[in-house]
């Protein structure tokens, strides 16, 4: 930073040009980087790619082929080979952040670090990786990956910045290799996770923690941060904050919930500092805190920083990093997370419209997976869940699908109500409403016209309570206008539900029932039920008509195993090359895009950035619970533009594994499926198979039965 | 004979509904044709007795196939033994529904008739005393022109796209035999056969015989459309009831001077007992799918 510094004042005061440039320009990049939470978006990467994704597989490998020490000659190659491919299996999931302000952040905290160390610091690329795991992770080729949940995690830059050091020593001590030399006897490449592939000792964590201490104390950063660093690590299954619930998680005071919904009393929070580690990778945080105790004791003159980059630059990345938690959470269908998450940064974040909107997918999304007859999928681990979000899983095991219907309504309704202006959430309380026809045994007569507490408070003032009798102008009154007449005179002459806590939802939306837009919304739902009951089968004619419009290639996966399953990168790679060269024999022209990074000689930032869209897009298609319906994208906009910049095309997915049976017996399979972009919905789904190697036959089967119907 | 087609045509078609299960509906790069020219090779399994020794227990055991005898072309009479046959396939099949397909096959093979399995049973020349010159019969052994002409229903394994790698196939259809006419067909050294009628009955007549067969081919894919076969045939004919007894041309008793030299039943019966011999085949070729 401080040399940073100093080439910049240099040029400065070298050329009037550079100091007009500055002053005029260098303010619109600061407040280009200012994120506004209102109108948040997922971090994207920015500004021109780094080394790491313009090289090519083989650049990377020969480059580190001469850096390798510790692997013997014999395993150099596989070592290089396996780790750079396990890189790239991270690289391509377009979660790898570049230019954003969290890496840029995790970057300066890294040149601090290894501000005395030049020629690692040359060596070294820090990024952040969208996760929700509380985790860091060392590369081979010296790629150090932070996941936005540590971010989301951590209290300041100090706890970040000895994070950053242990990884930094895992490279330094070159502890991959060392490692990868011990499991490399008794097997190789079963598995490309990366977590398999360079499954550390514990000797080398401890390593790891003392020797981070050294660039840690040189950096100047408080030694009082360093347990804390641990309890982070230890309560990292937690959300990022821990904070009491109370009724203002529904919102609108007018809501009552009854309390007997709710467990009696959260679950306690049990993390255990001293658990059993043999199966772990880790230590446990006990033996850690307890070795690192000791190492601290060899450092003295301890300085007291917490932070040397301003602290707002650590807070707004922090917000970042929760935020895109959140995001997360709902792609990975974890709803009752992404709730509890979006009821802590409300406090901070008051009517930020960004998390309201959240808020409302995760609504109308949840109440789809119920009505799908899958809510115990997402409530599923309830009982291992610590702390106040133990009561929300209980409050949503009690709730019925009604229940949870007539809620959701409540709830995107006032969302509406709040952002009237939000096409979305209009969206949404169009949709939930409609979903309400979906409810089994449900009958719309049944709710009430005034909500619980009013209802309440007239029970308990019935002699005050003056009936309202107007003179009624029955002229120029509709249908529906004469039924809900009818009905407001019913409901307030006769009271039909009873006032216990059981009967709390049919007063949820009382405000709703008498409105027209409601009403109309239910009976088109209603009719549309009934239309689909009456088709007992139709034809799916779908499956043999050519597809018009553009085709988005999704990077395809496609995995070759040798003998006893292990994972065989050769062919992998020759998988992927005859692809690539059946793609350019056979793929129409101009039709067939590639958003993908496999073929990286086009590499750009932009579609870089499309194909993370796709990916997230893909896991919310695969995580979520409710096929039924329509897929509500939380990159809905995003995803708009993208869809008709793209005029209106499908997503192609190719999933292929080869494998070697025995010595004579191949199996080549792979599912190819089409997805309509809008709405998620599978459009055409083939199987291939075919009892043959990976080679140019087999391969350009698949590819030909992919391109074969568009 | 209709029972036992009956129960035939019943096990392929169980057969066949067991395989048909999880079919695709797509192709291997949309091929749908598939045009094979296999050969085929089949041991001929008929046991064959001792033609040197006279002895009553002596005749067994000298190995398989026919013999068969036949003049050059400066009529001697020459004897030969037939060890194998060798059958030319073609074969164009259509797939549909994903994995099945139905097809037409022609099958060619030239052959000598099996007239007996020793010599014993023939005539025997005796140069009485030390030397003993073994000959049947003098009369030439016929030779055939073998055609097959079967539809064909097959079967792909189901779990791969088609055309793949295994293919049981049915077939049904005719065997003919037809007598090859340009031989030297001679009764003895001294005379020859002019007219083929003296030779046998209704000479020109074809043998026709029902043909079901069951064959296995393993494909090995050399590039998309070529493909090397290997494969197993097994050829089921339905026979006449035949009496290998009789009839043997120019035995005592046997209807000699303007009689023809081969009964027709003799003949038939004859074919029909050698192809009971001959049911496995080995076959091997290309396919070319498109």
């Amino acid at each position: 930073m401080a040399i940073e510094h100093a080439t910049l004042t240099t040029m400065i005061l070298k050329s009037t040009q550079y100091f007009l440039f500055f002053f005029l320009i260098f303010p619109l990049l600061i407040s280009a980087q200012e994120v506004d939470f209102n109108e948040f978006k997922t971090t994207k990467s920015v500004g021109a790619p780094p080394r790491v994704f313009t090289e090519t597989f083989q650049e990377r490998v020969d480059y580190r082929k001469g850096k390798v020490t510790e692997v013997g000659d014999k395993y150099k190659d596989d070592y290089v080979k396996y780790s750079n491919y396990s890189l790239n299996g991270i690289l391509q999931s377009g979660y790898v952040l570049y230019g954003d302000p969290m890496t840029k952040f995790v970057q300066k905290v890294g040149s601090k670090l290894l501000s005395k160390h030049p020629s690692l610091k040359e060596e070294l690329q820090f990024f952040v990786i969208k996760n929700n795991m509380t985790n860091a992770l060392c590369t081979d080729p010296g790629v150090i990956f932070i996941t936005t949940g540590l971010l989301a995690q951590i209290e300041n830059e100090a706890q970040l910045a000895y994070v950053m050091a242990h990884e930094i020593v895992h490279y330094q001590e070159n502890h991959l290799q060392k490692s990868f030399h011990i499991t490399k006897e008794s097997e190789i490449g079963a598995s490309t996770a990366y977590q398999d592939l360079v499954m550390l000792s514990k000797d080398h964590e401890f390593e790891a923690d003392a020797k981070a201490l050294k660039l840690y104390h040189a950096a100047g950063y408080s030694d009082k941060e360093i347990n804390t660093v641990f309890d982070v690590l230890m309560y990292s299954y937690l959300t990022f904050d821990e904070i009491e619930l109370d009724s203002t998680f529904f919102g609108n005071p007018e809501t009552f919930i009854p309390s007997s919904y709710f467990p009696e009393k959260a679950n306690p929070i049990l993390a255990y500092e001293d658990y059993d580690d043999t199966k772990s990778s880790h230590p446990n945080i006990r033996k850690r805190k307890d070795a690192i105790a000791d190492e601290l004791r060899k450092y003295d003159n301890w300085e007291n920083n917490k932070n040397f980059i301003d602290i707002d630059e650590f807070i707004n990345i922090q917000n970042i990093a929760r935020f895109e938690t959140v995001r997360e959470n709902v792609i990975l269908s974890n709803y009752l997370e992404a709730l509890y998450e979006i009821y802590i940064l409300e406090k901070k974040f008051e009517n930020n419209e960004y998390l309201q909107t959240t808020k409302a997918i995760v609504w109308a999304t949840m109440n789809q997976a119920s009505l799908s007859g899958k809510k115990n999928t997402f409530l599923k681990n309830a009982k291992n869940k610590e702390g106040s979000i133990s009561l929300l899983y209980g409050f949503f095991k009690t709730l019925n699908q009604q229940e949870l219907s007539l809620l959701t309504i409540r709830q995107v309704e006032d969302l509406h109500n709040s952002f009237p202006e939000s096409k979305i959430i209009r969206e949404l309380r169009d949709e939930t409403i409609r979903n309400l026809a979906l409810v089994k045994r449900f009958d719309i007569k049944r709710l009430e016209k005034i909500s619980y507490l009013d209802a309440l408070a007239l029970r308990d003032n019935k002699d005050t309570m003056v009936a309202e009798v107007d003179s009624i102008n029955t002229e120029g009154e509709t249908k529906y206008d004469r039924i809900r007449r009818i009905r407001e005179q019913q409901s307030s002459s006769q009271s039909t539900a009873e006032l216990i806590d059981e009967n709390f939802s049919s007063f949820l939306i009382y405000d709703l029932v008498s409105n027209r837009n409601f009403n109309e919304l239910y009976e088109e739902a209603e009719k549309e039920r009934e239309k689909e009951k009456n088709i007992v089968f139709e034809k799916n004619k779908a499956k043999e008509e050519k597809l018009k419009g553009n085709i988005i290639l999704y990077n395809p996966l496609l995995i070759a195993k040798g003998k006893q399953n292990r994972f065989d990168l050769d062919n992998t790679m020759k998988f992927y090359d005859l692809v690539s060269l059946s793609l350019d024999e056979q793929a129409p022209k101009g039709r067939l895009h590639q958003k993908s990074i496999v073929f990286s000689e086009n590499f750009t930032t932009e579609s870089y950035n499309e194909t993370s869209m796709l990916t997230d897009f893909i896991l919310q298609l695969s995580n979520r619970e409710n096929f039924k319906f329509p897929l509500i994208n939380v990159d809905e906009e995003q995803m708009k533009d993208f869809i008709k910049e793209h005029k209106a095309p499908y997503l192609l997915l190719i999933i292929a594994q080869a494998r070697k049976v025995s010595k004579t017996k191949n199996d080549f399979s792979a599912k190819i499926e089409y997805i309509d972009l809008a709405t998620g919905k599978s459009i055409r789904s083939s199987h291939y198979s075919v009892g043959l190697k990976v080679r140019k036959a087999s391969v350009g089967g698949l590819v030909f039965e992919a391109l074969s119907k568009i | 004979m209709m029972k036992k087609l009956y129960y035939y045509l019943l096990t392929v078609t169980l057969f066949s509904l067991a395989l048909n299960t999880n079919a695709q509906n797509t192709y291997f790069f949309n091929q749908r044709n598939l045009i094979t020219v296999n050969a085929s090779i089949n041991p001929r399994l008929m046991a064959l007795k001792s033609n040197k020794s006279t002895g009553m227990y002596s005749q067994d055991g000298l190995g398989l196939g026919t013999f068969y005898q036949y003049y050059n072309d400066e009529n001697v009479l020459m004897g030969g033994h037939m060890k194998y046959n060798l059958m030319l396939n073609t074969s164009y099949g259509r797939i549909f529904g994903g994995n099945k397909i139905f097809g037409v096959e022609f099958n060619y093979q030239k052959q000598h008739m099996t007239i007996n399995e020793s010599s014993n049973a023939g005539y025997q020349d005796y140069n009485y005393g030390y030397d003993q010159k073994v000959i049947p019969f003098l009369v030439s052994t016929p030779v055939f022109n073998i055609y097959d002409i079967q539809l064909t229903y097959g079967l792909f394994n189901s779990s791969y796209i088609a055309p793949n790698k295994h293919i049981i196939s049915y077939g049904l259809g005719l065997r003919i035999y037809s007598l090859s006419e340009n031989e030297n067909y001679r009764k003895d050294a001294l005379t020859p056969f002019t007219d083929l009628s003296h030779y046998m009955n209704d000479y020109d007549k074809s043998f026709i015989f029902v043909r079901l067969s069951i064959n296995y081919t393993y494909r090995i894919l050399i590039t998309k459309n070529l493909s090397f076969d290997l494969g197993i045939n097994t050829n089921l004919t339905l026979t006449a009831d035949f009496d290998p007894q009789e009839g043997f041309p120019s035995q005592p008793g046997y209807a000699l001077g303007e009689g023809a030299a081969y009964r027709r039943e003799f003949v038939k019966s004859r074919l029909a007992y050698q192809t009971f011999f001959n049911i496995f085949y080995f076959r091997t070729g290309l396919s070319f799918a498109i």
